[in-house]
C-alpha cells in the first residue's frame, strides 16, 4: 500500500504566476497531473535548477525566468514535493548571484525604461558583462564594465554609449570615431552624400557645396557691361539676369546640416 | 452470542449476526504500531456451504468481530475482506468445508486517489484525511511544523505515510511518529516518546513458578527477541550536512544515545563518535524539517530489548499502549525482582486468538524498550552508568 515513486520526479507544469517576493527566479507552477485540483493559491513554487556544467558564483549567475502561462519541466526532489526546480536551458541563477545585482549593473543604462520584476532575463559572465533582454517591454542590449553599452530600446531607438574608440574598416574603407581625441575619420576613395540641407554647428555655420557655386561662375562669365565704346563681349541685353540676382544663390550653398554632435 | 464461557465473542456480517456457535469459530486480531492496518481472521466450518454460496468471504464483504474477556471492554473493531481461503480453491463447486477469512481494517476501503493541499501542520492535514475513516477514538498528536502539504494523486494512507516520515513535535523528544490503527478501532498519529510516557494499561508478572496459580495478570512466557543490531546500527548513528546561503558547510550528527540516555537508564549500546551514515543537502533548510529527517533514522533503533509474552487475553493490550512487566527469580534471599528485565514496556504489536476447539482464547504481545533501567553504579564499557 505504500507509495512507492522513484525520486527526483519529471513533470511537466503551467507557470501560473512569476511575482517571487525574494526576486530569486522563482515561480509558482501547476505541476501535472498531479495537483491538477489543488487551488492556485496552495501551488508550489519551484526555484531554477541551481546546477550548471558552466557553474555559478557570486561573480556569475543568469536569471531567465519563463513567461507565466507557459509551460515548463519541473523537477521534484523529495516525495513531500517540499524542493522543486525548474529546468531552462544552460546554467541558472542562484540565490548566490541574485537578480537585485543584476539590476544594479544595467543602472548605467540611461535609455532603458523601468524594469519589473521578473523582467529583464540576463546573464552575467565573471568579466562582468552582462546581456539582458527585457521580454515584456521589448528593450535589450549588451553592458559592459567598461560603462560601455549599447541598447535598444523600447521605441526601437539604437544607444551606442560611452565608447572609447569606434571603428569600422574593411579592405578599402575606414571608419574611425575616438572619444579620447575627439575625432571621427573617414578614409576611403569617394564620399557620397545625398541630402537637401547641410549644416553645421547648429546652422551657425554653413556647408559649401560646388553646384549652386558653379552655375554663379557660369553667370559671371555670360555677364556683359556697355561700355563707350559698346557693349563687351558678350552682348549685353535687357533680359540678362544682373549679378544682384545671383546673390541669393548663394544661400543655396548654404547645404544639410552636418551638426557636430 | 454475547458471552459465551466468560468471552464475549461476536462476528457480524454487513450489520447481520453470525449464527455460528463459537466453539465452531476461530478468531484472530492482530495490530502493530508498525502496519498501517489491523488486521483480522477467522475461520468456520462451513458445512453445508451456505456462507461461501451468498458470497460472504468475498473481497471487499464488511465484518464487525467483537473478542474480549466479558469482564472488559472488548476489541471491537470493522473490517473488510481482503483474502480467503476461498480464493485458493481450484475444484469449481468445492464450496463447503473449512474456510478462513482475512480481513483488513475497514478504512481500506475507503481509500481513493486525490489531489489536494493543505495548508497548516501535519497533525491538522492527518485530522482531515481520517475524518471519514469511522473510527472509534482519533490519537493525533500536535506536530509542530506548519507548511503548504501535497496530496498528489495519493490514496489517504499513502499521504498519512508520507506525513508520518516528517511528522516533529516539540514535546516528541527527537523521537519518530508511527501512524497505525489499533485492534479497537482506535487511529494512532503519535511520537514514540508520547507512546512509551503513557500510563500502563496491565501490571503482569512473570514468576518462574506457578505455585500461586494463574491470574489474568499472569504472564505464561515470555521469550527474548534479539534486536537485528547488524541491520539498524547504520540508522544509529546519524549525521546531516547542508550549505548555508552564504557558502558554508554545516553539520549535524547525533547518535541513538541523544533519544535513549536518561535519567541513568541506558541502551545496550556505547557511544560512537564518528556518524555511519550520513546525508547532505543544497542549501538550508527550516530546522523542524531537519529534525523529522533525524529522527526518522533512528526510528528502528528504538526496540532495543524485546520480548514476546504470551498472557491471559487481554483486549485492552493492544498496540501502542504500555505494560509494566515484574519478572521475579529466586536468590539466597528468597524471591527477588529482576532489575534487569522489569519494567514498563511498549506493545509494538498484539495478537488476541479465540480457538474454539480448545475453547481457549490468548494474547501475544511483542513488548520493547529503548533503555534498561540498570542499578546504580552498573559499570558498562567502561562508564559508571547512574551515577
Amino acid at each position: 500500500m505504500e507509495h512507492k515513486q522513484e525520486y527526483p520526479l519529471y513533470r511537466p507544469a503551467k507557470v501560473i504566476d512569476v511575482a517571487d517576493e525574494d526576486e530569486t527566479g522563482k515561480i509558482q507552477v501547476r505541476i501535472i497531473p498531479e495537483l491538477k485540483e489543488v487551488p492556485d493559491d496552495l501551488l508550489p513554487w519551484a526555484s531554477p535548477r541551481k546546477q550548471s556544467t558552466t557553474g555559478i558564483s557570486e561573480e556569475i549567475g543568469r536569471h531567465n525566468v519563463p513567461d507565466q502561462d507557459s509551460v515548463v519541466i519541473v523537477v521534484i526532489y523529495n516525495e513531500s514535493w517540499s524542493t522543486i526546480d525548474y529546468l531552462e536551458d544552460g546554467m541558472s541563477i542562484s540565490e548566490i548571484y541574485p537578480y537585485a545585482k543584476g539590476i544594479e549593473d544595467l543602472g548605467n543604462i540611461e535609455e532603458k525604461e523601468d524594469f519589473e520584476y521578473p523582467q529583464p532575463r540576463f546573464e552575467r559572465t565573471k568579466d562582468g558583462v552582462v546581456k539582458a533582454h527585457d521580454t515584456e517591454q521589448g528593450q535589450l542590449g549588451l553592458y559592459h564594465p567598461s560603462g560601455l553599452y549599447v541598447w535598444i530600446n523600447p521605441a526601437g531607438e539604437l544607444f551606442v554609449r560611452k565608447f572609447t574608440r569606434v571603428l569600422v574598416s574593411g579592405e578599402n574603407v575606414e571608419f574611425e570615431m575616438n572619444d579620447e581625441d575627439g575625432l571621427v575619420r573617414i578614409k576611403t576613395e569617394t564620399v557620397e552624400v545625398e541630402a537637401d540641407t547641410y549644416q553645421v554647428n547648429d546652422g551657425s555655420d554653413s556647408v559649401v557645396l560646388f553646384s549652386p557655386l558653379e552655375e554663379i561662375i557660369e553667370k559671371l562669365l555670360e555677364h556683359t557691361h556697355t561700355a563707350p565704346s559698346g557693349p563687351t563681349s558678350p552682348a549685353h541685353e535687357s533680359n540678362q539676369t544682373p549679378l544682384s540676382t545671383l546673390k541669393p544663390n548663394l544661400r543655396d550653398m548654404e547645404s544639410k546640416t552636418i551638426t557636430s554632435d | 452470542m454475547a458471552e459465551y464461557i466468560g468471552y464475549q465473542i461476536e462476528v457480524e456480517m454487513e450489520g447481520v449476526e453470525f449464527t455460528i456457535h463459537p466453539s465452531e469459530l476461530e478468531i484472530t486480531l492482530r495490530d502493530s504500531i508498525h502496519s498501517f492496518y489491523s488486521s483480522a481472521a477467522f475461520s468456520v466450518q462451513d458445512v453445508s456451504g451456505i456462507f461461501t454460496e451468498h458470497g460472504a468471504f468475498k473481497n471487499g464483504v464488511p465484518y464487525r468481530i467483537k473478542l474480549g474477556r466479558a469482564n472488559q471492554e472488548p476489541a471491537y473493531n470493522s473490517y473488510v475482506v481482503s483474502h480467503s481461503s476461498i480464493d485458493d480453491v481450484a475444484t469449481p463447486g468445492f464450496v463447503s468445508g473449512e474456510v478462513t477469512a482475512n480481513m483488513v481494517h475497514q478504512f481500506l476501503s475507503l481509500q481513493g486517489k486525490e489531489s489536494s493541499a493543505f495548508d497548516g501542520e501535519i497533525s491538522g492535514f492527518v485530522e482531515q484525511l481520517v475524518a471519514d475513516g469511522d473510527f472509534e477514538e482519533l490519537l493525533i498528536e500536535p506536530t509542530s511544523y506548519s507548511r503548504i502539504w501535497y496530496r498528489p494523486l495519493w490514496s489517504q494512507e499513502e499521504t498519512i505515510r508520507m506525513l508520518c516520515r516528517k511528522a516533529y513535535s516539540t514535546n516528541s523528544e527527537g523521537t519518530p511518529f508511527y501512524c497505525f490503527t489499533d485492534s479497537k478501532n482506535r487511529f494512532h498519529f503519535e511520537s514514540y516518546e508520547t507512546l512509551f510516557e503513557k500510563s500502563p494499561v496491565k501490571d503482569y508478572v512473570f514468576r518462574p513458578e506457578s505455585e500461586e496459580g494463574y491470574s489474568n495478570n499472569t504472564v505464561y512466557t515470555m521469550l527474548p527477541v534479539s534486536p537485528k543490531y547488524s541491520s539498524s546500527w547504520d540508522s544509529w548513528h546519524h549525521a546531516q550536512y547542508w550549505m548555508t546561503p552564504e557558502g558554508e558547510i554545516q553539520e549535524d550528527v547525533r547518535t541513538l544515545l541523544d533519544i535513549t540516555s536518561a535519567e541513568g537508564n541506558v541502551p545496550f549500546l556505547g557511544q560512537a563518535e564518528l556518524p555511519t551514515s550520513y546525508e547532505f543537502e543544497w542549501t538550508e533548510k527550516e530546522e523542524p524539517d531537519r529534525e523529522s529527517r533525524i529522527a526518522q533514522n533512528f526510528k528502528n533503533g528504538l526496540f532495543l530489548d524485546k520480548y514476546i509474552i504470551r498472557v491471559p487475553l487481554d483486549s485492552e493490550a493492544v498496540a501502542g499502549e504500555t505494560v509494566n512487566i515484574t519478572t521475579l527469580y529466586y536468590s539466597e534471599n528468597g524471591r527477588e525482582t529482576s532489575p534487569a528485565t522489569s519494567g514498563k514496556y511498549l506493545i509494538e504489536s498484539s495478537k488476541h486468538e479465540w480457538v474454539g476447539k480448545r475453547q481457549t482464547a490468548y494474547s501475544e504481545l511483542l513488548v520493547s524498550r529503548p533503555r534498561i533501567a540498570y542499578p546504580s553504579g552498573y559499570l558498562i564499557g567502561g562508564r559508571t552508568f547512574g551515577a
